[in-house]
């Protein structure tokens, strides 16, 4: 099947779309489709539609107890097959793997921006700390006074080094 | 209440929608496409119960709509207004959705990721959306377990969105660039700089009424902040073009002729399908904008937009399904709504 968007060349993902009132989806290369933002791993890994036989990405005969997962028990071959990583364990477990692809998706860096969870380091900028503030002046003038009683105490501990 | 969509918003003369998106995980749990019924019903009931748990910062602001609770064109109107994505209209069971009643900040559960959380709004207001986004996200930060790696970021299934797990999004009306015959190049250049854009409702060389998406695509190694600005700064260009080119066509006079035949058309017509509507509607757009159409505002026309889509007016009309009475119906709303006896003049909402 050809791409649906420029008609040239062979179709390597389907993305779902609601089209005149019902679930649909279309067809697209890998081109247009890391072009138009419908990236997933099938696109790097050249595969996609038909399943990938489990021998082309270990060598002939496959691998007979391929590496599995802890988390969700998916092995590479799964997450390939799929184009979608099985759990957060998954990039542990399969850094390795993973790090090539992710450097071809987008280009080899680190993390910059917010960060999740209150145990983590926080090497939260001056610019976000603004933000902060200005957040709690609004939550003030619209009398939100429990939100502004969390920002503040949140903006206290920034300012103390993330203690 | 009105919806989001129902409010004037800056920049509205091109600028539709802003709408920003954060992808999020629950640790110890896997992603959707290997979660089990039991995970995610589990998720689902965690996400709830942390949203509407009693004296939070978000307690009684979001309604918690169980998908698997809802018919097939319920879900697809949620799609159709922005509130869950396309896929999860088809994998319902487990899956749910938490929304204001403005509609304006949702949060989609078990869909490409356990949390999604949207934010949007009318017109160019990336900062004030993003905010909105961040501040639920923040609260999720605090009552959950989200996954993230110092390295790679907010941990997602899909390994493009790793990083921020942020996609930012403009809808635009372009008609006088899409008449030029430049978004091709535009859009390739586009691509060169990790930003899309391309039409709303498909991979169609011409999207329906000139209406594209500008969204970004690399979350890794790029804050939130500065994602915004790139956006914003390409969207400024294409803004000033796109209000540049429209100068020259508002006194070409085939321009002028089918804002008019178009216009007639939809205060007319007996049968009128989505398509039909989409296409008519995108050139009486641009002639409010160029100052031809007067009586009719853009607020209205947009807003007109998200009721005739087929699933969200069959359920407004109390259809339980699809079907040809649709086309009537729209026939219908579209006629009462730009009829000449009605004065509705919320301007165009063009800042400055």
């Amino acid at each position: 099947m050809l791409c649906q968007y420029c008609g040239k060349n062979p179709a390597v993902i389907r993305v779902k779309t609601i089209l005149d009132g019902f679930p649909s989806d279309f067809s697209l290369c890998a081109e247009c489709a890391g072009r138009l933002g419908y990236g997933n791993l099938l696109i790097v890994m050249g595969a996609g539609l038909q399943d990938v036989p489990e021998d082309l990405l270990f060598g002939e005969g496959g691998d007979p107890a391929p590496l599995r997962c802890g988390g969700c028990g998916s092995s590479f071959a799964d997450i390939v097959r799929t184009g979608t990583v099985g759990c957060a364990e998954c990039y542990r477990t399969f850094a390795d793997q993973l790090a090539p692809l992710i450097r071809r998706i987008h280009g080899g860096v680190t993390h910059r921006g917010k960060t999740a969870g209150e145990s983590l380091p926080r090497t939260m900028p001056r610019g976000e700390l603004s933000v902060m503030h200005r957040r709690l002046r609004e939550a003030i003038e619209s009398e939100n006074f429990e939100q502004a009683a969390v920002l503040r105490d949140r903006i206290r501990k920034l300012e103390d080094g993330g203690r | 209440m009105n919806k989001w969509y129902e409010n004037p918003g800056d920049d509205s003369d091109v600028v539709l929608s802003t709408h920003v998106s954060l992808s999020r995980n629950l640790d110890g749990v896997p992603f959707p496409a290997r979660m089990s019924l039991s995970d995610r019903r589990a998720v689902w009931d965690r996400i709830r119960s942390a949203a509407q748990r009693r004296n939070s910062s978000v307690s009684g602001r979001f309604a918690a709509i169980g998908l698997e609770d809802v018919s097939e064109l319920e879900a697809v109107s949620f799609a159709e207004r922005g509130l869950i994505s396309a896929d999860a209209v088809s994998r319902r069971t487990g899956g749910g959705l938490l929304m204001t009643a403005d509609e304006s900040l949702s949060a989609e559960v078990n869909g490409e990721d356990h949390l999604l959380i949207r934010a949007q709004a009318a017109g160019l207001c990336m900062e004030k959306v993003y905010a909105a986004a961040d501040g639920l996200d923040t609260f999720f930060g605090h009552t959950l377990p989200i996954s993230f790696d110092p390295q790679l970021g907010f941990l997602t299934q899909n390994p493009f969105r790793l990083g921020t797990g942020m996609i930012v999004s403009l809808r635009l009306h372009l008609p006088a660039l899409r008449r030029s015959g430049s978004l091709r190049r535009i859009s390739r250049n586009l691509s060169k700089l990790g930003l899309s854009l391309h039409g709303v409702h498909g991979p169609e060389a011409e999207p329906l009424g000139a209406v594209y998406r500008l969204v970004n695509r690399v979350t890794l190694g790029i804050s939130e902040r500065e994602a915004i600005a790139n956006l914003s700064s390409m969207a400024g260009q294409i803004i000033d073009r796109e209000r540049e080119l429209q100068k020259t066509f508002a006194a070409d006079l085939g321009f002028q002729d089918t804002v008019w035949r178009d216009l007639g058309i939809l205060r007319n017509a007996r049968l009128l399908s989505y398509r039909e509507f989409m296409e008519r509607a995108g050139e009486i757009r641009a002639g409010i904008v160029a100052g031809l159409v007067r009586g009719i505002g853009i607020v209205g026309l947009d807003s007109l937009a998200v009721r005739v889509r087929p699933a969200t007016l069959a359920l407004e009309n109390g259809c339980p399904c699809l079907s040809e009475k649709g086309k009537e119906l729209r026939a219908r709303l579209v006629r009462g709504m730009l009829s000449p006896q009605r004065e509705d003049s919320d301007g165009t909402g063009k800042k400055g």
